[in-house]
């Protein structure tokens, strides 16, 4: 039976109600996690209320981070946003309580599907946004926010990151480069190059001196004298007289006009039509022109049906779960059990030789990065390759995400060196067509006997990549 | 058999008869031209040498003083031009200029172009005017903005010799009471077309010796647009250009009544581009051609009549221009109408015998002018010689009917007030003044 869980910064106090338990917030670890319901904060200081969702959301558990917040305070709490709800704190009873727990319910089952929520860890922050964004299952919209250093904020996921930084917009964008979340254009902003600031200050400079006093005139055109001149020149009391031809002018567009105006520096008197804008920023200080700043591309996110499937079940699962479809791996117990047959088969017989080889990727996750989109599509054919240089009778095993264990059945190693040759030179290919560089394919080949050590030869084969 | 009737024609010819049938020729063009005109060179060519140490000492100042020369190009849908002009701006032997480029409401890429060659420094300030405001409203735009004691005002699609600006500044430094300068103008695309080849010769004619000898005798009545010379101060007491159409006309004969001389100088060269098709040169002087009586006869006849502000050589200057361009032309269908009525039956030799007349003329006119050019002269300006045959058409038949249109227009309807020249909110205002 879950319940809601108040978190108090110190002092502890009564339960607000019957049902609801106050723990202090260096109890954390030692709450039950499967046992929360929701979390309740209730809180005059603003800052203890931060420090409190930043308590809850920046737990590595997705059964403590995950979890729906609500704020108890008066309506108008701008940090409502941040949390899941807020509730009048004087109302707050067993119904309103009712009422969020089935409103968080799904949230709850949603948690429950995550393998091992309680113990599990999770350190990615990118798996955290994912996993935050696809367990409430609605877009995370961006909100204009002097708070934040960039100007925008989302305040959905933003309390889950340690600094302000671009790390939340690099998260997002690197989620949905990998078409786990999918984004809706919002607005744009500019922010400065150096720092990623959004204050900065624009400001209309003369080119040459690039002096700030400058000033703006309009030119008058009195048409009968064809006189051209600035307005302060035609100033004659509340009058305004040609200097030219002394007429006084009457109505604009029918005896005069002003065809333009133009700046006059106050520095070095040059004039000029069109002033340069030079923009500082005022977190780092920096002075440069508008094109020099980034120009930023603000969207709101939401998560793919890849993403919801990758919030439970992990991040790097993308590419086994691929080569899985396409190529049957086997667990690595299993593996190891095969290996344990052709061993004493070998043994046995002494006419044929079996071979052991270990192939590991290197750099395979920020292949993964580079590739953004176009991940699964390189992945498949990958795994092409390796359906080409296995037999029926092969066996493949992933150790993890970039090591690959196979047995070679009824191949010598000079055969399987053969093999593993072609593996090695379909994969360059493959990435020389997609990339601009290639990862490197690191293998180890050795005869399947008695003092084959599988794991020593890992071991051996990540030791020799190190020298 | 034509040929003998022809002789037998001319010599049968008395002397009443050659005046009665060619006095346009014998009493008007031969003195106004041909013999004017070589006299004056023949003169020009000695003072040309003889003041070769005086424009070596002008020189000398020029390179010592060094001011500031402000270079003002109104134009409108002129971005195309701009970079070559600039282009040969920089390339100047005189090196202290500014470049001020006005745009007068074009509706292209010009405001873009012009922006970028600011940014890069190869255009000192440039002003866009989003409301189209006339010629003369553009020119003192950038007068405003010209910090130089001298203003070279030229036309957006021609470009300058090497050298233009340092000769057509030596003046000034010769004669103080030089207020302006002009510099002489040359057909750019003279291959482009024969229409273009036959503009060349006009220019040469008109333009090269034409103003030269105007120069010589102090009536020079215009400083081109497409290339003239100011002194800033003088242009600031003026206050700048008036309404055109004619602005160049104008502001000449005004900084002539302020007591400055002004002279052409042949050896300042600007190329401009010239109208390649005999349609679109029609409509360039029918517009230049009623700008003459707009302001010999209208803005300017206190020039004509006495008065305290009366000058010889100003009255001069306007009447060898009313009299050699309206007179004439009116003389010319006077002539026209004397020979249909009474000396028809002959029509056929007295045709021939004045197409021979003037072709004689502008011979000696294209030699003058040659000479005038001096080292100046290129190959192509020197082979136009074989199309002189072609000019007495150009002049006597094409060029005339054009203007006397351009005339009779200006003269019954003010047309020019109308014109595309100016935006219609200006020509209203210039019709109700008028100015
Ligand atoms: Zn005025
Ligand atoms: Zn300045
Ligand atoms: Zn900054």
């Amino acid at each position: 039976m879950r319940k809601p869980i108040q978190l108090k910064l110190e002092s502890s106090s009564s339960p607000l109600i019957n049902n609801t338990e106050c723990r202090l917030i260096s109890e954390i670890n030692s709450i039950k996690s499967d046992s929360i319901d929701y979390w309740i904060i209730q809180e005059s200081d603003q800052d203890t209320i931060k420090e409190l969702i930043h308590a809850i959301r920046r737990h590595p558990a997705p059964a403590v981070y995950l979890r729906a917040i609500v704020l108890l305070s008066n309506q108008n709490d701008s940090l409502k946003l941040y949390v899941d709800a807020q509730r009048d704190t004087n109302i707050f009873d067993q119904t309103t309580s009712d009422d969020l727990s089935s409103k968080f319910e799904a949230l709850n089952q949603w948690i429950e599907k995550i393998p091992n929520p309680l113990e599990h860890s999770d350190i990615n922050i990118s798996l955290k946004a994912l996993r935050l964004i696809a367990s409430r299952d609605t877009e995370i919209t961006p909100i204009m926010t002097t708070q934040a250093h960039s100007g925008y904020d989302y305040p959905a996921i933003s309390t889950m990151f340690e600094k302000d930084d671009s790390a939340l917009f690099d998260t997002l964008a690197f989620l949905e480069d990998q078409r786990l979340l999918s984004s809706r254009f919002v607005t744009k902003t500019h922010l400065c190059g150096q720092c990623n600031s959004a204050f900065i200050n624009f400001k209309e400079t003369c080119p040459d001196c690039k002096s700030e006093n400058i000033k703006a005139d309009e030119l008058i055109h009195h048409f009968k004298c064809a006189y051209t001149g600035e307005f302060s020149e035609f100033v004659f009391g509340d009058e305004l007289i040609c200097p030219k031809c002394d007429r006084r002018l009457h109505h604009i567009g029918v005896d005069y006009d002003k065809p333009s105006s133009i700046f006059r520096c106050g520095n070095c008197a040059n004039s000029f039509q069109e002033p340069e804008i030079s923009s500082t920023c005022f977190s780092c200080g920096r002075s440069s022109k508008p094109e020099n700043l980034t120009l930023q591309t603000i969207n709101a996110f939401s998560a793919t049906s890849i993403g919801h499937n990758a919030a439970i079940y992990g991040l790097e699962s993308l590419f086994s779960n691929i080569l899985e479809t396409e190529l049957n791996l086997f667990t690595h117990t299993a593996f190891k059990d095969f290996i344990k047959i052709e061993v004493s088969r070998t043994e046995r017989y002494k006419i044929t030789n079996s071979t052991f080889v270990i192939a590991q990727f290197t750099n395979l996750e920020s292949l993964y990065v580079s590739l953004g989109k176009r991940a699964e599509e390189v992945f498949s054919e990958l795994s092409a390759i390796f359906k080409s240089i296995l037999r029926q009778s092969d066996i493949i095993s992933a150790r993890n995400e970039s090591v690959f264990f196979m047995i070679l059945t009824e191949t010598d190693t000079a055969q399987a060196k053969i093999a593993i040759d072609r593996l090695t030179s379909g994969v360059t290919q493959l990435f020389e067509n997609n990339l601009d560089y290639s990862p490197k394919i690191l293998t180890r080949i050795e005869k399947i006997d008695g003092q084959l050590d599988v794991e020593k030869s890992l071991e051996l084969l990540l030791e020799n990549d190190v020298h | 058999m034509y040929i003998e009737n022809l002789i037998q024609f001319i010599s049968d010819l008395t002397y009443w008869q050659v005046i009665a049938y060619f006095w346009p020729f014998f009493i008007i063009d031969m003195c106004r031209y041909v013999l004017l005109d070589s006299f004056l060179v023949i003169s020009y060519l000695p003072k040309w040498k003889r003041e070769k140490p005086l424009r070596a000492l002008a020189r000398k100042q020029l390179f010592h003083e060094r001011p500031l020369v402000s270079i003002v190009v109104p134009g409108k849908n002129e971005g195309k031009h701009i970079p070559r002009l600039c282009l040969s701006l920089t390339n100047q032997t005189y090196k202290e200029i500014e470049i001020i480029v006005v745009d007068d409401g074009s509706d292209d890429d010009t405001s873009n172009i012009c922006r970028e060659l600011e940014a890069k420094g190869r255009i000192t300030t440039f002003i866009s005017n989003q409301v189209r405001g006339g010629k003369a409203s553009a020119a003192n735009t950038a007068l405003q903005y010209a910090n130089g004691e001298f203003v070279l005002h030229i036309d957006a699609d021609s470009f300058l010799a090497k050298d233009s600006i340092e000769t057509i500044l030596l003046p000034f430094f010769m004669d103080k009471k030089i207020g302006a300068v002009g510099g002489d103008v040359r057909v750019a695309n003279v291959d482009e077309s024969l229409t273009t080849s036959m503009q060349a010769i006009e220019y040469m004619k008109t333009i090269s010796t034409g103003r030269t000898v105007l120069s010589m005798l102090g009536i020079l009545r215009i400083i081109a647009g497409a290339h003239g010379m100011f002194r800033k101060e003088v242009l600031d007491r003026l206050q700048g250009w008036d309404v055109g159409p004619g602005l160049d006309g104008d502001i000449t004969l005004k900084i002539r009544k302020l007591g400055y001389r002004v002279v052409h100088e042949p050896h300042a060269i600007c190329y401009t581009n010239a109208p390649s098709t005999l349609q679109k040169l029609a409509r360039q002087r029918y517009r230049w051609d009623r700008s003459l009586i707009r302001f010999r006869v209208r803005k300017h006849s206190d020039l004509l009549k006495p008065s305290a502000s009366f000058n010889f050589s100003n009255f001069i200057s306007s009447a060898d221009n009313l009299f050699f361009n309206l007179l004439l032309d009116i003389k010319w269908w006077i002539y026209i109408t004397q020979i249909l009525i009474f000396q028809a039956s002959m029509l056929e030799y007295i045709f021939v015998i004045n197409f021979c007349l003037y072709l004689f003329a502008n011979l000696v006119e294209f030699s003058v002018a040659s000479l005038i050019f001096g080292h100046t002269a290129r190959r192509r300006e020197k082979r136009l010689l074989f199309l002189i045959p072609l000019m007495p058409l150009y002049t006597g038949l094409f060029i005339r009917i054009v203007r006397t249109y351009a005339y009779l227009m200006e003269f019954l309807h003010r047309t020019s007030y109308n014109d595309r020249w100016n935006p219609w909110k200006v020509s209203k205002i210039a019709k109700r003044e008028k100015l």
